[in-house]
């Protein structure tokens, strides 16, 4: 399982950060279409009034797992596809809609295990306001040198 | 929560809808003749796409309007279980308003690519209460979901963690 890496160990340092806008003023739309795609219907996510009158949200908000897959995409951009060995978050605030959303991602930890490198990367999602939304950790394999 | 589990197969169109769906624009979530000149030699899916596996869930509690019925007759409906097959379980009777995903994590073993026929596993892991000052007495529950293919060979294990809040909670 060696995927497409798009870079090695030896170009990576404890300490790298990479950042990336995720989405700007996230849409009620995409949520839609994330409900969609994900199948997970909770009204929450998509019906004003139910999110609003019945359960006494200011709207509707993003399902956490759109916010996770938003955030998968500043990995997979910088490390490459089919890398990831692990990857998980901490849902920590809602996702609001007209949010923008930016993940920041910092190398942890390099283990060079043979002709292959185990990366620890640390990440956290925030919104416009500085607040983090999710934060969490990434696994990844990657070749130690090419 | 399901002992034999539910059939899952994976699909190009579903991976590219759901991909679309968190904005990307990576070939090899949807080009074949791109995705079959990598190393990877073919499409594969986004590393959250196992989450739309709760369309092949008969016990998933927030699908739509359609139901697949269960393959065999159950005994009692089992316990919602938040975010379908990579969701915590919320405990019986919980309320849409008030089950929250508290945390999600995804073990990757190989990658998930269109034309597999996995097979989805659910079982209960922890659970445990806190008091929240926002969402009051607060009970968390971890369901560990195992993705394998017909050799039975891990795919993706998913693990995530449900919260059940006394009240509506405002980030």
């Amino acid at each position: 399982m060696a995927g497409n890496p798009k870079l090695d160990c030896a170009s990576l340092a404890v300490g790298d950060v990479r950042e990336a806008v995720l989405v700007e003023n996230l849409t009620r739309t995409q949520i839609v279409q994330y409900a969609g795609a994900s199948g997970d219907f909770n009204p929450i996510h998509h019906d004003e009034v139910f999110a609003s009158k019945a359960a006494g949200y200011p709207s509707v908000f993003a399902h956490g797992m759109l916010t996770m897959g938003l955030t998968g995409r500043l990995l997979t951009d910088w490390l490459g596809d089919g890398v990831l060995r692990e990857y998980g978050v901490r849902f920590v605030r809602q996702v609001w809609p007209g949010d923008t959303l930016t993940a920041r991602g910092t190398v942890k930890q390099i283990r060079i295990e043979g002709r292959e490198g185990i990366v620890e990367i640390e990440i956290e999602t925030r919104n416009q306001k500085g607040e983090p939304v999710v934060s969490g950790s990434a696994v990844a394999a990657l070749p130690a040198r090419r | 929560m399901a002992d034999e589990g539910f059939r899952f197969p994976v699909d190009l169109t579903a991976i590219m809808l759901f991909a679309s769906a968190i904005g990307e624009t990576n070939r090899i979530y949807y080009d074949e003749e791109y995705a079959a000149k990598t190393p990877l030699g073919g499409v594969i899916a986004p590393p959250t796409f196992a989450t739309a596996s709760a369309h092949w869930d008969p016990d998933y509690f927030l699908r739509g309007v359609r139901r697949i019925p269960a393959q065999k007759p159950r005994p009692e409906p089992a316990a919602p279980a938040a975010g379908g097959a990579s969701g915590g379980g919320g405990g019986a009777g919980a309320s849409l308003t008030r089950v929250l995903h508290g945390e999600q994590r995804f073990i990757y073993h190989q990658p998930m690519r269109p034309g597999m026929r996995l097979t989805v596993t659910q079982k209960r892991g922890k659970s445990w209460e806190k008091e929240g000052k926002r969402g009051g007495t607060m009970r968390f529950s971890e369901t560990i979901t195992e993705f394998r293919d017909p050799d039975g060979e891990l795919v993706t294990t998913a693990i995530s963690v449900g919260i059940v809040t006394g009240k509506a909670v405002e980030g």
